[in-house]
């Protein structure tokens, strides 16, 4: 059973009486455990793609599976609570709430869940750990640097044990050493939980560290390597 | 978390909020002020009338108030006054004799109303034996004392221990006269009712007018408001229905009772066009939040946030500014009120035309835990309110379009 699977994914957008074609036509496949990058000149398609694949916004056409089940259909609580229990997500920046500290951002999504106050602390401070912020659990973002936000905002999608974590070019805003250190996290958290890791980007640098690549042009897949 | 995150929300932008705190709470401040003021000017009024001349009931012989006339008589004042002091809820009563005369002293003379009071029983149910002047008020052991008004006084150009001659059509055919010597006078909140009264003692003016031991009324007072309705119609139960008639002061002067209710419905219309500016400033703030948000309440949806999750965050937060808010504005009107309450408002030239009402120059708040209570709750419930509609944009945004605004 494939983790996720597109068939035929359109997404035109419409802007005052002009379409514009995001994706048109992309069929594509990822596997558990997966750590794959989406590559692609700007205004490929890569965010549209990542949106339709984490139940953010709805193709014009096309569906997508995830373990088989049609996303696609599904009412938009349906997908709130598909993403809470199954997605994580990475955005570009100021991915976390300003008014809660690193500790209470990763805690955050348990909340949600329904986890116990103890239990919720409990393991949002060993995944602080594992991501190398545990000195900064009381912090707020504003104090911290943005690889440590990005760090942070990983923990956060990752602590509530998904299938697959969606991050849309995770490392725009960093400069070369936090990206690299911040794909080295990705990458060891995808083997230590066996998370599916799905990231767009288009640096060449970080393409490179992808496991499984992606390339999309004008809303098409192009290449997988 | 939910309150923390809220709380925390609410000072994010502290300048906008403080803004918004203090326009609440200086708006409940205002209404409860004002409020407070009005139940002060509007007891003081009941008071000065009831408490002056009337009574919160009186008792008369059916017919008496409309007519005026003495023939109307009480003639077993005794057996009434047993009866009346005998009921549950009243603390005081006590006979009176009304006519008009005529008052003269060698200087002048003018028309009045002349009251026959039992000086103990009087100074019970009214207070005008402590709006004394000059002298002193009558007492039990006086034959031809009087009691009367400074400007009268004045008017007569008569002092203490003077006489003056009062002139009455009593039962007897004829006129009556007889000399009093002044043996006090008195000021009320009334210029006119200070004018036209004289007191005397009730076996002067039974003598003076031949009533032969009868009395014209018995006033009543209670020892609470709220029983007014239930202890006037005991009394209607109690005494003969074709021979008393039981008015209470409502009844009897109408017009102070629609005055109250006007002046109340000012309040209420002040508080509204208030409350409404409170929703409008809470609501506009909250659509500012939301806007300088959309970026992370598009996240907090990316993330799985329930919407309705987001709406009662949006509630909570409104929510929090108006408890802050009430607390400091029931704080200031507390304070006012207090500060008030110690000054007195004068509210000078204003009450000129409104004193025949009984209204005092001087008016002071009555703050009751009802009032602080009600406009408090309104006040909260009018931020609640007023954060719906921002809630409800909230829950609107879609989450890709609220990530990729910003
Ligand atoms: N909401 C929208 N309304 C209209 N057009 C849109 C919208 N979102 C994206 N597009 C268009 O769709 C195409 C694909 O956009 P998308 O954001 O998916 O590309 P991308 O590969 O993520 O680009 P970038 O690298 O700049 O982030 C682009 O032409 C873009 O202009
Ligand atoms: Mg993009």
């Amino acid at each position: 059973m494939s983790l996720i699977r597109t068939e035929g994914l359109e997404k035109i957008y419409r802007l005052d009486h002009v379409e514009v074609p995001a994706l048109r036509g992309v069929d594509l496949t990822i596997e558990g455990e997966e750590f794959l990058a989406i590559a692609g000149p700007s205004g490929s398609g890569k965010t549209t793609l990542l949106n339709l694949i984490g139940g953010l916004d709805r193709p014009t056409a096309g569906q997508v599976f995830l373990e088989e089940q049609e996303i696609t259909r599904l009412n938009k609580s349906r997908l709130a609570e598909l993403r809470l229990r199954k997605i994580g997500f990475v955005f570009q920046a100021y991915n976390l709430l300003p008014v809660l500290t690193a500790l209470e951002n990763v805690e955050y999504v348990m909340l949600l869940q329904g986890i116990a106050a103890g239990e919720r602390r409990q393991r949002a401070l060993a995944i602080l750990g594992e991501v190398g912020l545990a000195e900064y659990a009381n912090r707020f973002p504003n104090l911290m640097s943005g690889g440590q936000q990005q760090r942070v905002a990983v923990a956060r999608a990752i602590v509530a044990q998904p299938k697959l974590v969606l991050a849309d070019e995770p490392t725009a805003n960093l400069d070369s050493t936090a990206s690299s250190e911040l794909l080295d996290l990705m990458r060891q958290l995808n083997r230590d939980h066996g998370v599916t890791f799905v990231f767009s980007t288009h640096d060449p640098l970080v393409m490179e560290r992808a496991e499984r690549l992606v390339r999309l042009r004008d809303g098409k897949v192009f290449g997988d390597e | 978390m939910d309150i923390k995150l809220a709380w925390r929300n609410v000072w994010r932008n502290r300048r906008r909020s403080v803004i918004i705190i203090s326009a609440i709470a200086i708006g409940l401040a205002g209404v409860v002020v004002y409020e407070a003021l009005t139940v002060g000017m509007t007891t003081q009024m009941v008071e000065n009338i009831v408490g002056t001349s009337l009574g919160d009931i009186e008792i008369h012989h059916r017919g008496f108030q409309e007519s005026k006339t003495l023939e109307l008589a009480i003639d077993n004042p005794e057996q009434v006054l047993r009866l009346v002091r005998g009921t549950e809820h009243v603390s005081a009563a006590a006979p009176r004799v009304r006519a008009q005369g005529l008052v003269s002293s060698a200087r002048a003379s003018a028309g009045v109303q002349i009251l026959g009071v039992d000086p103990t029983a009087e100074a019970a149910v009214s207070t005008i034996a402590h709006s004394l002047v000059r002298g002193r008020f009558l007492a039990a052991a006086d034959e031809y004392a009087i009691y009367l008004g400074e400007a009268l006084a004045k008017k007569l150009k008569v002092g203490l221990g003077r006489k003056v001659v009062l002139m009455a059509k009593g039962l007897a055919p004829g006129m009556a006269s007889n000399a009093f010597r002044v043996v006090g006078t008195f000021q009320t909140a009334s210029p006119n009712f200070d004018k036209m009264t004289v007191y005397i003692p009730l076996a002067a003016a039974q003598s003076l007018l031949s009533l032969d031991g009868k009395i014209s009324e018995i006033a009543v007072r209670i020892d609470r408001q709220r029983s007014l309705e239930q202890v006037a119609a005991t009394l209607r139960t109690k005494l003969a229905p074709n021979e008393y008639e039981v008015l209470t002061w409502k009844e009897l002067v109408p017009n102070l009772v629609q005055m109250t209710q006007l002046w109340e419905e000012w309040v209420y219309l002040f508080a509204f066009v208030i409350y409404i500016a409170m929703v409008f400033g809470v609501t506009n703030t909250m659509l500012m939040v939301i806007s300088e948000r959309t970026r992370e309440l598009g996240i907090m949806l990316a993330l799985g946030t329930r919407p309705l999750r987001i709406f009662r965050m949006i509630l909570i937060e409104s929510a929090l500014m108006g408890l802050v808010s009430v607390a400091l504005g029931s704080a200031a009107s507390f304070g006012v009120v207090w500060w008030l309450s110690l000054q007195g408002l004068d509210l000078g030239w204003f009450v000129r035309g409104l004193s025949f009402l009984g209204l005092s120059r001087i008016i002071y708040p009555v703050l009751t835990p009802s009032i602080l209570l009600i406009s408090g709750l309104s006040a909260l419930v009018a931020t609640v309110l007023a954060a719906i509609w921002p809630a409800w944009r909230a829950v609107r945004l879609e989450p890709v379009e609220a990530i990729r605004d910003a």
